[in-house]
């Protein structure tokens, strides 16, 4: 009788455990399909909003939202010749990175792109 | 003569079989408690899959209106005009000489005036709307004093908050309006917030201010 119920528990605590872990882990990819989302949709904008402010080469904090996900921008600039050894001049490398926590592991995601910014425009 | 089959007398003081009743209190109690546990899972799992289907299909609506947003800035026509007015309810976007980007009926190009803004609901927030009528049927609407009879079309309800900005490619900053003096932003900044959410959606434009070559 008394192994009979310790089975019956055991077998019902494995299926709770298991049914717990799985709707976490559904929770925490919903979570993470959203922040994917989410930094895509402002990665988009930081582009918009690169491509017409005055960039500066170095590193820079970006505030967007409550700050739950920090964004970085690098600004690199670039001096490719052309074949006759031309200075290529106000071409940028921009990469922005994304960096936050969720599921107790930090994740990041990054994008880059190359702006041409004339110097009068 | 019928006979009666005799009963050994071993079997009359044999227990019978059968549980005590402490057995089926306990087997009950145990019952209960697994049921409630059961419940419980099933009641967290409905609850955290109506909560996670409820902010997909509010993140769908945002995109969706976000990339529809997008569209229409980024393939302004080259002779299309652009500025803000202030109404009551916030900053009123008034594109001139464009086409019908919000058309429902593909396949019949139209030009004339859109306008976009942040209308009042009847319980005091606000929905995003447009209104896209040929060339100046609204400033006639208007002029005749019957902006009300304006037909503006929901495109996003229930929202607490609404706000543009424009970037000004001359003094590269934002402002809060644009003057019909004939040129464009450079970008376009939409902030809004949707009513019971914590998070401030926050959606940025390009507008080509050259002519865009096919």
């Amino acid at each position: 009788m008394l192994w009979e119920m310790m089975l019956a528990l055991m077998i019902f605590c494995v299926v709770a455990v298991s049914l717990t872990t799985a709707l976490r882990q559904a929770i925490d990819t919903v979570i993470l399909l959203r922040d994917d989302a989410q930094t895509r949709h402002d990665f988009e904008n930081l582009l918009n909003e690169a491509a017409v402010i005055r960039l500066q080469p170095g590193k820079e904090d970006l505030v967007v939202g409550d700050g739950r996900i920090h964004y970085e921008r690098e600004v690199v600039r670039l001096q490719p010749k052309t074949i006759h050894g031309e200075l290529v001049p106000n071409l940028y490398d921009v990469t922005i990175r994304a960096t936050w926590q969720a599921g107790g592991q930090t994740r990041t995601n990054q994008v880059r792109s190359v702006i041409y910014q004339p110097a009068s425009g | 003569m019928r006979t009666v089959p005799a009963i050994h007398p071993s079997r009359r003081s044999a227990p019978q079989a059968g549980y005590l009743l402490l057995e089926v209190l306990l087997a009950l109690a145990i019952l209960t408690i697994i049921t409630a546990l059961v419940f419980r899972i099933i009641q967290t799992t409905v609850r955290t899959t109506r909560e996670v289907t409820y902010l997909e299909s509010l993140q769908e609506r945002v995109d969706g209106i976000s990339e529809l947003l997008r569209q229409n800035f980024t393939n302004l026509p080259a002779a299309a005009q652009f500025q803000t007015k202030t109404i009551q309810s916030g900053t009123e976007l008034v594109f001139q000489h464009v086409a019908f980007q919000f058309a429902t009926t593909p396949g019949i190009p139209a030009y004339g005036t859109v306008a976009l803004c942040a209308r009042p609901q009847a319980d005091g927030r606000l929905y995003l709307a447009f209104y896209q009528e040929p060339e100046d049927a609204r400033e006639r609407l208007i002029q005749a004093n019957q902006e009300n009879d304006i037909r503006w079309t929901p495109i996003l309800g229930d929202l607490d908050q609404v706000a543009w900005r424009f970037f000004d490619p001359q003094t590269r900053d934002w402002r809060a309006d644009w003057p019909a003096n004939g040129s464009r932003p450079a970008l376009v900044e939409l902030t809004f917030r949707i009513s019971g959410q914590s998070q401030v959606h926050r959606s940025i434009f390009n507008c080509p201010t050259a002519p865009v070559l096919p």
